[in-house]
């Protein structure tokens, strides 16, 4: 791999995410972090980072009359790596539960849907999800980063009431969360898109080496013409 | 499967003026240090989750925590929740901006109970807890506010109610008659108000021990807020983790 230039993230900031904790991450891991807002929605960056915390309508609303909106679009277009976290995962989806009114970018096919606990009261899982839990990672087709599942796997911070249940198809790789009864889509990375539904910026050493192997993801193989 | 999940062990700071502080019951508040030097030494150490709360924002109706958590995280990467003073979304948000993951409010939710409704629907359930401080008083406990000065209208049972029908995602609850004391914890306080909640519960006031912590989870309790027997070295996160595991509580490890 070459890397005759220094990767820029873009961290798209609508005013309603925690952007600094984020950037503190990926510089953490060292990577050049540049904020994107409706001022400087097109400087040009090699990854862009789709945080989030809220609501999935607010989120939508706000996108829908912002040029990042457009912005994220033509990046996917391209073929250009995206990275969505946790809300910022939901919004890569067509819909959500918890606002059906609104629309997600539509990146990938399915819905969004509230997370429920069946378990008895003593030992329940409350709904929302908050804490860690265990991510078990899977092998996609790709076989990329295969050799690498078990460092993957383990706790991750979950802070959330709403998740993908559906199984994406020709994923590169996947990851899986068991909540009470169910089990949902913890991460995946399929081509160009990456969605992580818990916080690797609030877990600890390990949430780090996480989002250092999506990046090595990106780099190595499907975008190696973008890096050189 | 549940079994796979861990409780988490929570070390919570109040400060004032800049410093962390501790008091007794609430009160009789002491300096104890530098809060980021506290939170760093507390993301070391494994804690799960950092609780950070202004004791006297909301007497004097300011919002100062902003310039804390950004030092706090600039390489610490733990999740943090935010509370004192919180009146307003536009309060809430300069938490959240900061780096804040969740923000807690107590005394102007006993105030304006929609203003957590208002919140929730802004920043999405997951990020909004109420927080609650409760005292043993006329054979009930009791809702108080402004870091335990002022006693509330309502009892624990009739606020649970109302803070969950606005659609908080968590609930912090702690004791004053124990808070600060390291005496040990009110078990009957968490169990009254596990059956109750219906979303996630930290509990805390007079941790003095890992049995006590143990004590917590055994009620499900998700989580167990420790200040004091931190600050003072009387435990230690690493060591009260490991004394879980082998009484084969599941802890994350760190």
């Amino acid at each position: 791999m070459k890397k005759s230039k220094k990767v820029v993230v873009g961290i798209i900031d609508l005013g309603i995410s925690n952007i600094t904790s984020v950037a503190n991450a990926f510089q953490k891991i060292g990577f050049l972090c540049k904020f994107l807002n409706e001022d400087n929605y097109n400087v040009e960056v090699d990854v862009i980072i789709l945080p989030g915390v809220g609501n999935f309508g607010y989120l939508a609303s706000q996108l829908k009359v912002s040029k990042l909106k457009h912005r994220i679009l033509k990046h996917h277009r391209e073929q250009r790596p995206i990275i969505g976290i946790c809300l910022g995962m939901q919004i890569l989806f067509d819909t959500s539960d918890e606002c059906s009114s609104s629309n997600g970018l539509g990146l990938i096919s399915g819905t969004v849907k509230k997370l429920s606990s069946n378990d008895s009261l003593l030992t329940k899982r409350s709904v929302p999800n908050i804490g860690y839990n265990i991510v078990n990672a899977i092998a996609g087709e790709s076989g990329i980063l295969n050799s690498k599942l078990d460092k993957l796997s383990g706790y991750y911070y979950f802070l959330h009431s709403y998740a993908v249940f559906d199984r994406q198809t020709d994923v590169d790789l996947e990851g899986v969360t068991q909540f009470s009864d169910k089990s949902f889509v913890s991460f995946f990375l399929k081509k160009n898109l990456c969605g992580i539904q818990f916080h690797p910026e609030r877990s600890g050493e390990k949430g780090l080496y996480f989002l250092e192997q999506v990046m090595e993801y990106f780099l190595k193989n499907n975008f190696e013409n973008d890096f050189n | 499967m549940h079994s796979q999940i861990p409780h988490r062990l929570i070390s919570k700071i109040e400060v004032k003026n800049g410093y962390v502080v501790k008091g007794l019951m609430m009160e009789g508040v002491q300096r104890i240090g530098d809060p980021i030097a506290y939170a760093k030494n507390y993301y070391n150490e494994g804690s799960d989750e950092l609780i950070l709360l202004d004791t006297v924002a909301s007497l004097y109706q300011r919002v100062e925590l902003p310039a804390i958590i950004s030092g706090i995280l600039k390489d610490t990467f733990l999740p943090i929740c935010a509370g004192g003073g919180i009146r307003s979304v536009d309060d809430a948000e300069l938490l959240f901006r900061a780096g804040a993951d969740k923000v807690c409010i107590n005394t102007s939710a006993v105030q304006h109970p929609e203003v957590l409704a208002e919140l929730v629907t802004r920043f999405g359930s997951q990020s909004i807890v109420s927080q609650i401080d409760v005292k043993f008083y006329h054979d009930q406990y009791r809702v108080f506010t402004n870091s335990g000065r002022d006693l509330s209208k309502y009892n624990l049972l009739e606020w649970l109610t109302i803070v969950q029908e606005q659609g908080v995602g968590e609930v912090l609850l702690t004791s004053i008659d124990k808070d600060g004391m390291s005496k040990g914890v009110d078990l009957n306080l968490a169990k009254l108000a596990r059956v109750e909640c219906d979303v996630p519960l930290i509990f805390g006031g007079g941790v003095s021990s890992s049995s006590d912590i143990a004590a917590i989870y055994d009620i499900n309790c998700d989580g167990c807020a420790v200040a004091s027997a931190f600050h003072f070295g009387d435990l230690k996160i690493d060591e009260v983790k490991n004394d879980l595991v082998t009484k084969n509580i599941l802890m994350r490890a760190s």
